[in-house]
């Protein structure tokens, strides 16, 4: 399976940052975070606004380069860097084609030779020389040894099916092992509630003394409960061998957070060391303060209201307050916000 | 300031100059130069920030005085002291409070990660001190992650007032030109001569949404940008969302931006986070909430509680990283977070981000070698 199609399954999403923008309409992934930016064959970024615009009517040149594409060739890169992009592309074209096994040559040094030749090829794609020559000759050989392309083609996906198969049944292994334990613990569970209920039974109904009775069903709940550990024990601890390597390692033990002060009654958080400054403005005042007149005053949250409220503070400010005593030597003690 | 012994201004500005020791220098800007010091008789660590006014023609620098202005009238547990002031020969020096990092050192630590009580800590703190300021009628005017600095205890506190004004005051015009880009009200780009404490609530709502973010919201390039920005994030306001708003000086015909679903951006975000933050970010100054209504807001009473200053995660100092490398659980942590950056190295150590650079095809060596 090529590098693409496995990111495709395994579901790994293309690298996207805040800042990115589309270069055709200078849209930014910053104020939309679904922005989708797209590439055609020629490696040029569109976001799929301006994608949907420009082949509205069928092929169209790419806007960069001219080079005549059409929509459906459009994809969402995986990588950041289009070099990195393309190469991944170019490797994968000539993985597919170029699929022989060492086990198809005589000898180690002509299945290096071959892929010397392979990587020759591959660099001429990615530098773009002779493209068109590099082109036919890959085509050629793709023609000439198409049998065999196939044949290795599907070698390959038997050797990834079984893979595929190894790594399911390990994964219903584990689920296997759960599934029996949580069984287990019902079942013991369901074990004792019935125990129970049978002495009770026994001692409302049987003639035997109640000590006797209790004695019986000691030794035969000891009985049981061995060869219950018994067949558990082994699953258990395979179990707990599988979670414990999941999550080894990942908490911390010095990390955990605290509950024990989330809550300490309730608190104001308004709270401040002085007094609020209470000052009643009259419904109305005599203002002619021509300012108001303009009007812009009000559009930047001047009103009359606060200059009426600065002005009265001010009058009043400290009118109240009690001169400095002598114990009260050092000015910075002053508060200057009461009124 | 002093022991009222000395009688004449220069007897004490020499005895305040002598109660306090410079030790090492930690940062220079562009009209000041920041020493760590000491109160000798205490053994307080403070900051003293020299003012150069040496090569300043035109006498003390606006800003400096601002600064000293602004800050005698404030005291208050989420606002920076100002301990003492002196002269050094031509030199001015503040006295101020010893805080040991900034949220945006903390924003920008991508090894610590913040709990939603974390955020609604800071936010607490920050509002705390930003409504203490405007009940003095005083506008910061330049909030920015940068300048809210965090005490060794967790405290945030808003340091540099040297662009404060007062403000209330309708018959004096007041500069458009203020506060960071990134972090600058509409109206102020729009070009109003006088405007209200919403401009720092504005600023401190990018600063909430740079903390859910972790990256700054509305990142403009030049003032005209900053609004397009503004515009693209919050949509462009009509005259119904705004009143008055093309009586604005600078008022040019705006491009018309949808207003996006909020909730995409913010995903990881509880409801009322969210909320509180667009109401901090209305574009009618008048309809923005104001920092004690902001604290009012269910966002601060709902839970998750605010964490307690003291347990709010802040960067590792140098001995610590150190300290840090050698132990097992370090190392552990460090690899939990290559593996959660975001710059790559997800695929199991092979990065499909190949940001540094385009990548020219390689020659692969596909020879096997024979069995030796």
């Amino acid at each position: 399976m090529s590098i693409l199609a496995s990111a495709k399954k395994q579901d790994i999403s293309a690298y996207t940052t805040k800042e990115d923008s589309c270069p055709q309409c200078q849209r930014m992934r910053y104020f939309n975070e679904r922005m989708m930016l797209l590439v055609g064959p020629c490696y040029h970024r569109m976001c799929e606004l301006c994608l949907d615009n420009t082949f509205s009517a069928g092929p169209a040149p790419c806007p960069e380069c001219q080079r005549i594409l059409r929509k459906n060739e459009f994809y969402q890169p995986i990588f950041e860097d289009l070099t990195v992009e393309r190469e991944v592309r170019v490797r994968a074209r000539m993985a597919a084609a170029y699929n022989k096994r060492q086990e198809d040559f005589k000898s180690l040094k002509d299945y290096n030779d071959y892929l010397e030749m392979v990587e020759d090829l591959t660099m001429k794609l990615l530098y773009e020389e002779d493209i068109d020559q590099t082109d036919s000759i890959i085509e050629k050989y793709k023609r000439e040894n198409n049998a065999q392309i196939e044949r290795n083609m599907s070698k390959r996906q038997r050797e990834e099916k079984i893979q595929r198969m190894v790594l399911d049944q390990e994964k219903n292994k584990k689920q296997q092992l759960r599934e029996e334990y949580l069984r287990q613990l019902e079942d013991e569970k369901r074990e004792k509630v019935e125990a129970k209920n049978n002495i009770i039974n026994a001692l409302a109904t049987s003639d035997k003394s109640a000590k006797e009775i209790l004695k019986a069903r000691a030794v035969q709940l000891k009985k049981s409960s061995l060869s219950n550990r018994n067949a558990g024990r082994k699953a258990q601890l395979e179990l707990e061998a599988l979670l414990k390597s999941a999550t080894e390692g990942f908490y911390d033990d010095d990390d955990d957070i605290d509950i024990e002060e989330i809550d300490d009654g309730p608190f104001d958080p308004a709270e401040s060391p002085y007094e609020p400054v209470v000052v009643k403005l009259r419904e109305k005042y005599d203002d002619p303060t021509p300012a108001f007149r303009q009007g812009n005053l009000a559009a930047a949250g001047v009103t009359r209201e606060m200059h009426q409220r600065y002005l009265i503070e001010g009058a009043m400010a400290g009118l109240f307050e009690p001169p400095f005593s002598d114990s009260a030597k050092s000015p910075s003690n002053m508060d200057t916000s009461a009124s | 300031m002093t022991t009222p012994k000395a009688v004449f201004g220069e007897d004490i500005n020499k005895e305040t100059e002598s109660l306090y020791k410079k030790q090492r220098k930690l940062g220079e800007g562009t009209y000041a130069v920041v020493y760590q010091g000491q109160h000798i008789k205490t053994g307080r660590t403070v900051a003293i920030k020299k003012i150069k006014i040496g090569n300043m023609r035109s006498g003390l620098d606006m800003s400096a005085i601002r600064e000293v202005k602004a800050l005698q009238e404030l005291r208050h547990p989420n606002v920076i002291e100002l301990v003492d002031v002196f002269s050094h020969k031509t030199n001015l020096n503040l006295v101020l409070e010893f805080l040991d990092t900034d949220l945006e050192i903390v924003i920008k630590d991508k090894s610590l990660f913040f709990m939603p009580a974390d955020i609604k800590s800071w936010m607490m703190m920050a509002l705390r001190g930003l409504d203490h300021c405007h009940k003095c009628w005083l506008l910061h005017r330049d909030l920015k992650p940068n300048n809210l600095l965090i005490a060794s205890d967790g405290q945030l506190k808003l340091a540099d007032f040297g662009l404060a004004r007062e403000f209330g005051d309708v018959k004096r015009a007041m500069t458009s030109q203020t506060v960071t880009r990134w972090y600058r009200a509409p109206e102020l780009l729009l070009g109003a001569s006088n405007y209200t404490g919403a401009i720092d609530i504005w600023a401190m709502g990018c600063i909430f949404a740079e903390l859910l973010l972790r990256t700054p919201y509305l990142p403009g390039e030049s003032d005209i940008d900053q609004l397009t920005v503004i515009f693209k994030a919050r949509g462009t306001p009509t005259e119904d969302d705004w009143p008055g708003m093309s009586k604005l000086p600078a008022v040019f015909k705006f491009d018309k931006h949808p207003r996006p679903q909020f909730s995409d951006l913010f995903r990881g975000s509880s409801e009322d986070a969210v909320g509180l933050m667009n109401q901090m970010l209305s574009f009618n100054p008048s309809s923005r909430v104001s920092a004690a209504d902001a604290l009012n807001h269910p966002y601060f009473t709902n839970l998750p509680r605010p964490t307690k200053p003291a347990k709010l995660p802040r960067p590792k100092k140098e001995e610590e990283e150190a300290a840090d490398i050698d132990s097992t659980s370090g190392a552990r942590k460090r690899q939990l977070h290559d593996a959660f950056s975001e710059d790559g190295d997800v695929f199991g150590g092979k990065a499909i981000n190949t940001a540094d650079g385009p990548a020219a095809p390689k020659r692969m060596d596909m020879r096997i070698s024979s069995p030796a």
